[in-house]
Parts: C-alpha cells; structure tokens; sequence
C-alpha cells in the first residue's frame, strides 16, 4: 500500500509499505477514505519532535472503514464507517474511567521514553514519533487501529467526511481549548492562532457564552476567515502592538481568557521572538514560547491560561512571577478526543457547526510531499489540507 | 540478609530445603559442637567487627574499654564457632541459607512497583500461576508446572542460549503475597516475592516485586548488562508495565507482530 513516511526534516515521500495487520484482539484495520495534515505533524515536519525515525508512516486524523477486526471486537462490523481519535486509549484504566483519554497508561508500548522526558507518560498517539508509541500513522491506504472497542466512532452514512473528519483531532482540540478556558457570559477570550484549531476555538468560545472574542494571527486570510462573525476582533500580531491593543480593547482589564492555539514554533517580530529563533536554531532550547509569554502578559488578574498548542519540551523566559502575581489559572494537555466525539458529532448533525469550511485544499495521497511543503509556508492561503487515498 | 524470603511471617507453605526443627538448636544433649547457624559471609564479618572493637577496647582502656573489648570477643567468637546465642533464643537459623534461594549478598537484587487497577483478589488469582510469567517477562521463554508448589522456569539470555532451572513457591498467603526460589544446586539462582496491598482512595492494587538472582555469567555478567544493555531496573519496570497492561486491558500494547 501507499502511505506518506517521515524522512528527515522538512522531507516526506510516499512509499510502498507492507498493508498492517491485525496483532491484538482488541484491533481493527481501517481502509482510509480521508485523512488531514494536521498542524502539529508540521512539528514533525520541523524536526521539532525527538525519537522520530526514517520511513515512520505520519498521520493521526483520518477516518475509513473496517476492513477486519480482531476476535475481541463486537461493537464494530466489516465495512462500518468510523473516525478514528489520533490518541490511543484503553478505556480501563484510572485516567480512561474519568475520560482523560490522552492520559491513558496503557498504550504507549515505549513509555519509558516519554518517562525520561516528562515523569510520566501519556497515551500512544498515531503516527507521532516512537517517544509517543510508534503506531503507524493514518496518512495511508491502511491502518492499524488499536483498542477499536473503546476509539473509533460510527459515523451516520448521511454525513460526508469532510464533515467529520475533523472529529478525530481538532474540532475537539479547539473545543477542550474553549472548554478549558471555562468561559461565562459576557467573557471576552483572546485566541492566539487562527490555524485550524485556532478557527474552530473561536466557534467554540462564541457558542459557550464569549461576548467578544480576539482573535491574533500574523495571516491576513486566516484573520479575515475568523473575523467573518461580528462578535470577533482581529489583531495581526506582527503590525499590532499586542500588549498595548489587548488592554485598549478591554478597557485596561485584560482579556479574561486566553487561549494558546500555536505552541511551541510561534513566529513573530519581538524581540522574545527573535532571542527564541536564535536559541533553537542553537540547539540550546526546543521550544519558541512567544505566545505564552503574551498572554501571560495579557491575560487579566485571576485570569485562565488554556493551552491547545503543543509543547514539547523545555521553554525559556516565561515571565513566572507575572502569573503569579496575577493569580493566573493555567490549563492544558492534548485532548480527550473520546470525551468530546459523540457530543460533537451531535452539533454537526444538528448543524450547529460545519467544520467545512477551514478546508482550503483537497489533493489524493501522492500529493503529501508538496502540500507539507505548500502548508508549512502558508502560501496559497493554505489553511487545512485534507487528502484522499485511492483517488 | 534475605529479605526477599519474608520467612519470619507464617508461612503456609515449609520454606525449602531443611524445616526448622527446635531441638536440632544450641548445645546438643551429647556434647557436641554447638549447632552453626550463622551464615558464612555474617560469620567473617562477626570475626573483622569483633577483632576492631578488641582494638578500640585496648586504646580506650577503662570500664568502658573492657565493656567494648568483651563485646569484640563475643563477636570473634560468634564468627568461628558459627553459633549465634542470640539467633538461638530468637529461632533464627541462617547458616543453610546458600542451599536454596541466593546466598546472601550476592546476585542482583531489585524491587519496583506499580499500581494496577484491579483488585488484589484478580492480581493474586492471575499471578498465583507461574506458567502466566512469561506473558510479561520477555526474558522468561517458558514456565511449565511440575506440581502444585514447583515449576521449571527457562530463561532465554542475550547470548541466545537458554537456561533452565526449577522453584519452588515457598510463601503463599492469598491475595497478600507469594515468594518464589531455585532449589538447591539450581544452574539460575533465584528468589522472588510479590506483595499486594489495596491503594489508598480505590486506586486499586500496589504490587511489589522482588527479585534477587545470580546468573552464572556473576556480577561481571551483571555489571556489562549494566553497561552496555538493560539494567536489571529497567527490565523488571517493563515487566511491571506489561502486567499492568495484560491485566487492565487484557492485551499488551504493542506495534510489533513478532
């Protein structure tokens, strides 16, 4: 089968590899119809993420049809339509019983390596560096989907993919980022980010009360996209003085929330931004908190911190004692894709949210290696690319 | 000392080799030789520690001195003779301890936990029978049961050749605690326990296991190991995880089908 492999940084191919197979009980293959290049796999991308290895198979949004199940399997038949969440969980452990899926103990088979680099470790992600599991990705024709029992969700035939594909990672990414922020009416939330996540957050914020929210990106299609509801305000961070625009807005407050929808390669002018580049190009730090370090700044006394964007390892120069001072709340984590799935597939059908539109390119597999390359350098206005095996 | 052996609390299960037996203890009816029952690595260190405090007795001089030096002699004593008036009156019996299990202070000894979402009664039912082991430990190839208290265990090392040896369960107290050892003149030394105890706030189980073993490749097998591939740590880590798994999810993880 085809499937798009992680060569070294900013190189992807397509290659021919062995079809997976069924290992445990408790696993299904799925014959991709959809899958998407999500944000963080431009991490992977970047050489951002350690423990990555030639010819890994990437992706962890993708959705298709079981083609076989392993003998532990009942609530999922041959040829049933399922999307897939990008996190691996076993449904019985101490975490997976509170639904903090991402938390799971029991499915990263080289959790000694996220143990040296963070205490403990998570959940196996798909397609997300050996430090994560080491599970092939879904950016192929075929994959294997490990504890289907308690993962994949059925789709109604009625929906197009396109629909809920999104489903798997950040429809509920930029929900829990909204979530997280714990939003009451009349809240005003700044977003920093208005990529994938970023957009559906600002849906999501809207919907759960925010009178206003903010929306900061140095993209003019991504600003005007998010700007298109009323409710929104929009800030190009790069010809804005951030800082200065977030308290005028507010009237000196501060934003009550601020949601971080970047992570760990934010861009920018300042000079934080500037010190940032010159350490990682260094080696001498992993991460460009840039944003962080904003909405620290910004964010109003006894304010929420939620973070969406990833971070991988050590920051530098988080202004500590201003959180402190302020009394800041910080949440964060990958997200408990399991715990929002259903509600979410729910507001799609009912209409309530068309994920659609943050789609900005559709292209078959073979394609993958350009549309990295397109998506990295955010031109054409590439917003989100979906890809389709086998067309 | 053996820790690992637990032999102290009643055991359901005789501890291998010779059965304790009261009137085998100190000065025999017939006259002779006071019966050993100190180990031989503890009766060298009686010898070294009584010989320094004749020493420190002979320098210090005094009432104190002679308290100290008296003391030096009981240990010097103790250290040839083999006969610990002490462990008399305590039923401790140490000297047989090489014939079975590891002699003391040699060998690898390890013990890690790992909390386990399942109930000490399903931890103990799954783990009572050794044939489960190998689901586990990927060093163990096979476990196979020889009776109700002894099973043959092979061991599968990095040179690729596989040792085999047999044990015995010689602890057993139902949903608390098992205890494994080699047998006398065993090829792999060994000695194991696991304790389960209820986690606070219904977190489930806290399983601890211990394991002390001597290869026949010794401590210089050991310290490569150490060096150069997995430590003994490590290993038992992975193990532990593995048996969290299986008994949690019912599967191991894994992206390999091999």
């Amino acid at each position: 089968m085809k499937a798009v492999t992680w060569q070294g940084r900013h190189r992807v191919e397509v290659r021919s590899v062995d079809v997976p197979e069924i290992i445990n009980p408790r696993d299904i293959v799925v014959k991709v119809t959809a899958t998407a290049i999500c944000g963080s796999d431009l991490h992977l991308y970047d050489g951002f993420i350690p423990t990555m290895e030639q010819g890994d198979i990437l992706g962890h949004e993708f959705m298709g049809r079981v083609v076989a199940r392993g003998s532990a399997i009942e609530n999922l038949e041959i040829g049933d339509r399922v999307v897939v969440p990008f996190n691996i969980a076993c449904g019985k452990c101490f975490f997976c019983e509170q639904t903090l899926t991402s938390l799971c103990d029991n499915t990263n088979p080289n959790a000694r390596m996220a143990e040296k680099a963070y205490g403990k470790s998570g959940s196996g992600l798909f397609g997300y560096s050996h430090m994560m599991g080491g599970y092939p990705g879904g950016q192929a024709e075929y994959v294997r989907v490990p504890f289907a029992d308690v993962g994949p969700l059925k789709v109604p035939e009625e929906l197009e993919d396109e629909q809920v594909l999104f489903l798997s990672d950040i429809l509920p990414t930029g929900y829990m980022a909204a979530e997280n922020a714990r939003i009451d009416h009349g809240d005003t939330v700044a977003i920093w980010g208005c990529g994938p996540v970023g957009q559906f957050a600002i849906q999501c914020a809207l919907m759960m009360g925010a009178q206003r929210v903010i929306a900061i990106d140095r993209i003019p299609f991504r600003l005007e996209l998010a700007g298109r509801d009323e409710r929104v305000t929009t800030l190009h961070s790069d010809k804005t003085d951030l800082p200065e625009a977030l308290s005028e807005l507010t009237a000196g407050r501060g934003p009550d929330s601020c949601i971080d929808a970047v992570g760990m390669e934010a861009h920018g002018t300042t000079l934080g931004a500037l010190y940032d580049q010159a350490k990682t190009a260094a080696f001498l730090a992993t991460d460009r908190p840039n944003v962080l370090r904003q909405a620290i700044m910004a964010c109003r006394k006894g304010g929420i911190l939620s973070i969406a964007g990833v971070y991988g390892a050590l920051v530098d120069k988080i202004p500590f004692g201003a959180a402190f001072a302020k009394g800041l709340t910080f949440r964060m984590g990958q997200t408990h894709v399991h715990r929002y799935m259903p509600l979410l597939l729910e507001k799609i059908r009912q209409g309530e949210i068309d994920p659609r539109f943050i789609i900005t390119h559709r292209a078959p597999l073979e394609q993958a290696p350009e549309l990295y390359e397109l998506f990295r350098t955010k031109e054409d206005d590439c917003l989100k690319v979906v890809l389709h095996p086998g067309d | 000392m053996n820790t690992i052996l637990q032999r102290t609390s009643a055991p359901t299960v005789q501890p291998h080799g010779e059965p304790a037996d009261r009137t085998t203890h100190g000065r025999h009816p017939d006259g002779s030789p006071p019966e050993v029952n100190v180990s031989e690595g503890e009766r060298r260190v009686s010898i070294a520690a009584g010989m320094g405090l004749i020493g420190l007795g002979l320098l210090r001089r005094g009432l104190r001195g002679l308290f100290l030096g008296g003391l030096g002699v009981a240990l010097v004593r103790r250290g040839f003779s083999g006969h610990c008036a002490v462990y008399d009156r305590l039923d401790i019996h140490r000297a047989g301890f090489s014939s079975a299990g590891v002699p003391d202070n040699e060998g690898v000894k390890v013990e890690q936990s790992i909390t386990i979402r399942r109930s000490p009664a399903e931890i103990f039912a799954f783990l009572r029978d050794p044939t489960h082991f190998p689901q586990f430990m990927t060093h163990l190839e096979s476990v196979e049961n020889l009776d109700a208290q002894h099973s043959r265990w092979k061991l599968k090392t990095a040179s690729g050749r596989s040792r085999v040896w047999e044990t015995a369960l010689i602890n057993h107290h139902a949903n608390e605690l098992l205890a494994w050892e080699s047998v006398p003149g065993a090829e792999v030394q060994s000695a194991g326990s696991i304790r389960l105890e209820p986690a606070p706030g219904n977190r489930g189980t806290e399983v601890t296991v211990s394991l002390q073993y001597n290869l026949p490749g010794g401590p210089l097998g050991v310290a490569f190991a150490r060096l150069f591939g997995e430590t003994p740590e490590q290993q038992m880590r992975e193990d532990l995880r593995r048996l969290k798994q299986r008994l949690e999810t019912g599967e191991i993880a894994t992206t390999s089908s091999v």
